[in-house]
């Protein structure tokens, strides 16, 4: 028995031995080609491979000291691929370079002029792409009204809207109401907006807001997602369910109703309590803490929007008292805010019940908790509109 | 020699393909699927989990699963790698902010196991849009010639008229059928054929 191991373990050296040099003399010669061979590549890291099933299926009786010498042969041996693999491909596969200079992360771009093509200019070098000239883009303004006809001087009547690094502007896009055709937007791009109100018509296609905080959001659309925010009142009009993803301290309202379109009568307009906020950073049975439906006391007052709508020709509407009573609601907002622990199934306590709101009081778990039961995961993953059809 | 034997016969013709549309959220997977399959658009709503669609697509049944694109739920894309021939990758082409984003998730799907050599295709969605980024600047902003792992192809699409949505899957399931039935996914072949060429394949 002692003999026969030792015999195995010297006759698994010396093959260890010819392969590994056998090996290295190919990665030699493998590099001094220029750009060498994928096949020839991938042949010597499919017989390296071998190499290390041979090393583990000996180890039952190979000393661990030759266990480690072999490992470490090995391993410089797979280094040696690595490098012969990224020359022979050029350069890494992979690379997720972000571009450092971000209009998202610097401070606001001091508010140049505000024609489309320069902000699209400043776009274009953001994600390295040329953009048509047929989309809004409002970018780095701080301290401005933006109205739809002070922004833009395009033809068309469709388009789409992207909005970023906004700071203390109000944005009011509900066009010329004298205008028999109002201005239709087929999607909406919202990124980084703070301290801000914006008051946007129907949008005909879906709504994506990323990163705003202390403001206010006025819209109507199809779709409705709201990532990373913190502390934003919207007044929404939607036909499918709002989703919100690591938001919290949101507040929903009706869209206001002085604001409609009468070209928008198609629009579903639902009750206060169809509102069903889908909370992906709650996927629970218990309501999410992250939003509620905003006490009517708190809402903006009708002569608020009558004011917005009159300012639809940019008179009369004092944009500073409006920042101002915003902010002050916010303020108070925030002090008062007391959202519902995971445990506490009951009520959400701010809410009082004679405000409109109070669906949250009288049904504490039914309506809400029907829908979040739907987004409950199972097995480790979430199994909610699981519908098969063929 | 019955309807049974017949009926059996056509179904032995059938392959079944296995489809996973992927991509951020707001991108308009749900949306492309409902309208390949007939369905009403407006009444899409974001996709809490996942849906299958089950169609025939020539010779082919496609097994399309769509699984939401929310930030939250792609940690449980990986739950649905397992034996995926290919891949639909689609892009919200209007959403120039989040391309990086997009990109990032892209390249780091291609780099499972699991999904080694299943075909990818990537649709330049919402191109009814105006101002949307052409297919070619979306393959600059995605990185895709850098893609060397998989067969991929980029084709400009819109859910709402139905643009190249067909042919995104011809694409697909040709390329699949190529891969893995030897044999084109346009002719008729013999299955038999096929079938001997398979194992003579895996033989050699």
């Amino acid at each position: 028995m002692e003999n026969t191991n030792k015999a195995l373990i010297q006759h698994f050296y010396t093959a260890f031995q010819v392969a590994q040099a056998g090996l290295l003399a190919r990665v030699g010669t493998l590099k001094a080609q220029a750009p060498p061979s994928q096949d020839d590549v991938n042949a010597l890291a499919s017989d390296i491979a071998k190499l290390r099933k041979d090393l583990s299926d000996n180890t039952s009786f190979l000393p661990a000291y030759d266990q480690r010498q072999y490992e470490q042969g090995l391993k410089s041996l797979e280094q040696l691929l690595d490098e012969l693999r990224s020359s022979s491909i050029g350069q890494p596969k992979f690379s997720f370079k972000r571009k450092a200079p971000k209009p998202t992360s610097a401070l606001p771009l001091p508010s140049v002029s505000s024609t489309t093509t320069q902000q699209q200019e400043q776009f274009s070098a953001a994600v390295d792409t040329t953009r048509s000239s047929n989309s809004v883009v409002l970018s780095g303004q701080t301290h401005q009204y933006l109205s739809w006809p002070s922004v833009s001087s395009l033809t068309v009547s469709t388009t789409d809207l992207s909005i970023s690094d906004l700071d203390f502007c109000v944005v009011n896009f509900l066009g010329d109401s004298a205008d028999a055709q109002p201005l239709t937007f087929t999607a909406l791009h919202v990124r980084n907006v703070r301290n801000t109100v914006l008051v946007l018509p129907f949008i005909q296609g879906s709504a994506m807001i990323h990163g705003a905080s202390n403001s206010v959001i006025v819209l109507g659309c199809h779709q409705f997602r709201m990532h990373t925010s913190l502390q934003v009142d919207i007044y929404l009009t939607i036909d499918s369910n709002p989703i919100i993803e690591h938001c919290s301290r949101l507040r929903f309202a009706q869209y206001p109703s002085a604001l409609q379109h009468p070209s928008w009568m198609d629009v579903a307009q639902q009750p206060d309590d169809k509102f069903a906020v889908q909370d992906f950073s709650h996927i629970r049975a218990t309501p999410s803490p992250n939003w509620t439906m905003l006490p009517s006391e708190s809402r903006a007052p009708p002569e608020t929007w009558r004011d917005a709508a009159a300012a639809r020709n940019l008179e009369n509407f004092d944009d500073d008292d409006f920042l101002d009573e915003v902010e002050r609601e916010h303020r108070e907002a925030a002090v008062n805010f007391r959202p519902t622990t995971d445990h506490d199934t009951s009520t959400m306590h701010e809410v009082p019940p004679q405000s409109q709101a109070s669906y949250v009081d009288a049904q504490p778990s039914a309506s809400r908790s029907m829908d979040l039961g739907r987004a409950s995961v199972s097995n480790g993953r979430p199994e909610m509109n699981g519908t098969t059809s063929s | 020699m019955g309807l049974l034997t017949i009926i059996r016969k056509n179904r032995q013709k059938e392959k079944e393909m296995r489809i996973l549309f992927l991509g951020l959220d707001n991108a308009g997977k749900t949306t492309i699927l409902k309208k390949l399959n007939g369905e009403d658009i407006r009444e899409v709503s974001p996709t809490l989990g996942f849906n299958i669609k089950t169609f025939m697509h020539g010779r082919y049944t496609l097994n399309v699963w769509d699984v939401g694109g929310q930030r939250t739920l792609r940690p449980y894309w990986r739950n649905y790698f397992e034996q995926t021939d290919a891949i639909v990758w689609v892009v919200d082409s209007v959403d120039r902010m989040r391309m990086e984003d997009c990109k990032a998730e892209l390249h780091s799907l291609l780099m499972e196991d699991r999904l080694a050599g299943a075909s990818l295709l990537i649709l330049a969605n919402k191109q009814d849009i105006q101002g949307s980024l052409s297919p070619h600047n979306i393959r600059d902003a995605l990185a895709l010639p850098s893609i060397k792992s998989h067969h991929w192809k980029i084709l400009p699409c819109s859910a709402v008229t139905g643009e190249n949505l067909v042919e995104g899957l011809n694409w697909i399931v040709g390329d699949v059928a190529n891969r893995i039935y030897y044999s084109s996914a346009d002719g008729r072949p013999d299955v038999h054929n096929n079938e001997t060429q398979l194992a003579s394949n895996t033989a050699a």
